[in-house]
């Protein structure tokens, strides 16, 4: 038995065996101070790392930067050097190669035929193409250098001592473009003239005749 | 809070069955009596005794207060058993069933003679019907509210959580009931407790509480008639009052009269009314002047007087050195801390 005459309310001790409230709280503050602290050194070291990070990136980007411009000058040696064989191309292009064209015309020249004058001239105009205006403003881009066409025209003068020296200049000037030295590269035959020869100096026989052929070659197309 | 810090546990010092430490207090009116008492597992320790200061409402026991500063490191509760002037226990009867709780306090207070300001606290401990006759006894309490709050705040102020507050002849009933064999079934059994500022006279039928009477009379009655008769000083007279070594009792006789003849009333009073003769009557409390008075009792009570110490069949609880010494005088605010601390065992001691 036992007499329970307390004039105090005695302690729940249900409710007093749980963890100090004041504890608890402090508990609490130092748990959520920590958990700051935590989460700010978090902070900072992900700061760190990105600074470092971005750090590392500068230096490749700086290095990519000079690896580009290392590219960039080589890319530029490049073209200058496409120019150059482009040059090269075109010149070799332009080039007829003079000595095949004679040696192939001195074989077609028949016996009676003699020359007496080969004129070889050159006229450079740039191409007046429709063609080429359209896709160089398709193209949009500055300005293309302009392509250029060389005509060249051999005139070629003589005189031919024959009994058929018309017939004789006609074959000439037929068989001319049919050379396969010559066909590549002519366009076009004429003759333009055949006239008595004017030299001729009379009592020396057979008066012959005097011609003139024009022949154009193909234009060659070059850009500066 | 610098004070609530300084008490600062991470988890409370109780479990579900109680306050593992807890400091009790015998508020006495010439000194305080404290006990700490401490749990752990199953174990029971009685970790020391002190005397300290008296509480003086005056000051609102700032001198007690200083002195407990050094013990409350010790214990985070605190019981007080008051001994108190106009701390009042009674046992009283009333015929019939009893009424409503607010009834019944006011029946009390009447029977009591306090009016408002007291705190009452009251529990029926028997209720017998013979007949068509019905009756029911209550062990009522009474203490001024203002005492009740004052003792609330001082010990606040101390620091220490306020557990109990009891008269201290409850805390002498509940001793009895925790010391088994203290009371059989078949006898009627009486415990005088003497003290330096007080005595209590209880009377057991069975394990039944039949008779609670206070007494102003005290050792110091007996050491104030000492001074008297033989114009001593107060320290010479308690020496010569607890050496026991000069007859003194012709020179005591008389201040103890009135007081043995209320006690002899008493058991008389007792033993008519229940019809049973008390064997045995119970001496216990300092004891340092029991080589003296137990003879004298006996003459006038005409039956055995025996000194008890509850300690002697005390199991369970261990008496650290800082105890051993004073553990007899302080058996009272150990019976009250042993009450909370034994938890579930404390009626099993």
């Amino acid at each position: 038995m036992r007499y329970d005459l307390n004039f105090w309310e005695e302690p729940n001790w249900r409710r007093e065996s749980s963890v100090d409230p004041l504890f608890a709280v402090l508990v609490g503050g130092c748990l959520f101070i920590l958990l700051a602290l935590v989460l700010t050194a978090w902070l900072m070291v992900g700061l760190q790392v990105r600074k470092s990070e971005l750090g590392v990136l500068e230096l490749e980007v700086e290095e990519d930067t000079e690896a580009v411009e290392e590219v960039h000058r080589q890319m530029d040696c490049m073209r200058v050097w496409r120019e150059a064989l482009a040059e090269v191309d075109v010149r070799r292009r332009k080039r007829v190669v003079w000595s095949r064209q004679l040696n192939a015309l001195q074989s077609l020249v028949p016996d009676a035929i003699v020359l007496r004058r080969l004129s070889l001239s050159c006229t450079e105009v740039e191409e007046d193409d429709k063609k080429a205006s359209a896709a160089k403003s398709r193209s949009g881009k500055g300005k293309k250098p302009p392509t250029m066409l060389s005509n060249y025209e051999l005139r070629i003068q003589g005189v031919a001592h024959a009994t058929n020296a018309e017939a004789l200049i006609a074959t000439f000037s037929r068989v001319l473009p049919e050379h396969p030295e010559l066909a590549p590269h002519l366009d076009t035959v004429e003759l333009t003239s055949v006239t008595p020869d004017r030299k001729h100096r009379p009592g020396e026989g057979d008066p012959g005749k005097e011609f003139m052929i024009v022949c154009r070659y193909k234009p060659i197309k070059w850009s500066r | 809070m610098s004070m609530r810090l300084q008490g600062l546990r991470w988890r409370r010092a109780a479990d579900r069955s109680g306050p593992k430490q807890l400091l009790a207090l015998e508020l006495g009116r010439s000194e305080t009596k404290a006990v700490v008492l401490s749990r752990c597992q199953n174990a029971i320790r009685w970790e020391r005794t002190e005397r300290l200061p008296r509480y003086d409402a005056a000051t609102r026991g700032a001198e007690l207060a200083d002195a407990l500063k050094h013990m409350k490191h010790q214990a985070e509760y605190a019981s007080v058993v008051s001994l108190l002037e106009r701390t009042l226990l009674r046992l009283v009867s009333f015929p019939g069933q009893p009424g409503q709780a607010e009834v019944l306090q006011h029946q009390v207070k009447q029977t009591l003679g306090v009016d408002d300001s007291y705190a009452v606290q009251l529990e029926v401990v028997t209720h017998r019907a013979t007949g068509d006759k019905a009756e029911y006894s209550v062990l009522a309490s009474a203490m001024p509210m203002d005492t009740v709050e004052a003792l609330d705040n001082f010990v606040e102020s101390v620091g220490l959580r306020p557990v109990s507050l009891v008269a201290g002849a409850v805390a002498l009933a509940n001793l009895v009931h925790a010391v088994p064999g203290a009371v059989a079934d078949d006898t009627a059994t009486g415990f005088l407790h003497v003290s330096r500022d007080f005595s209590d006279l209880l009377l057991f039928r069975g394990q039944e509480l039949a008779l609670v009477r206070q007494f102003q009379f005290s050792e110091m009655s007996i050491v104030s008639a000492l001074m008297r008769k033989m114009r001593l000083d107060q320290e010479t007279a308690e020496k010569l009052y607890q050496s026991g070594s000069f007859d003194i009792s012709g020179d005591i006789v008389p201040s103890l009269g009135p007081w043995l003849h209320q006690i002899v009333i008493s058991l008389d009073f007792c033993e008519r009314r229940y019809g049973q003769t008390v064997g045995t009557l119970y001496l216990l409390g300092e004891g340092t002047g029991w080589a003296m008075l137990e003879p004298l009792i006996a003459a006038k009570v005409a039956r055995p007087v025996v000194v008890w110490n509850p300690l002697d069949t005390l199991t369970g609880v261990e008496l650290m050195p800082k105890a051993r010494s004073d553990a007899a005088g302080c058996l009272l605010p150990f019976c009250e801390a042993f009450r909370f601390v034994g938890g579930r065992n404390s009626h099993e001691v």
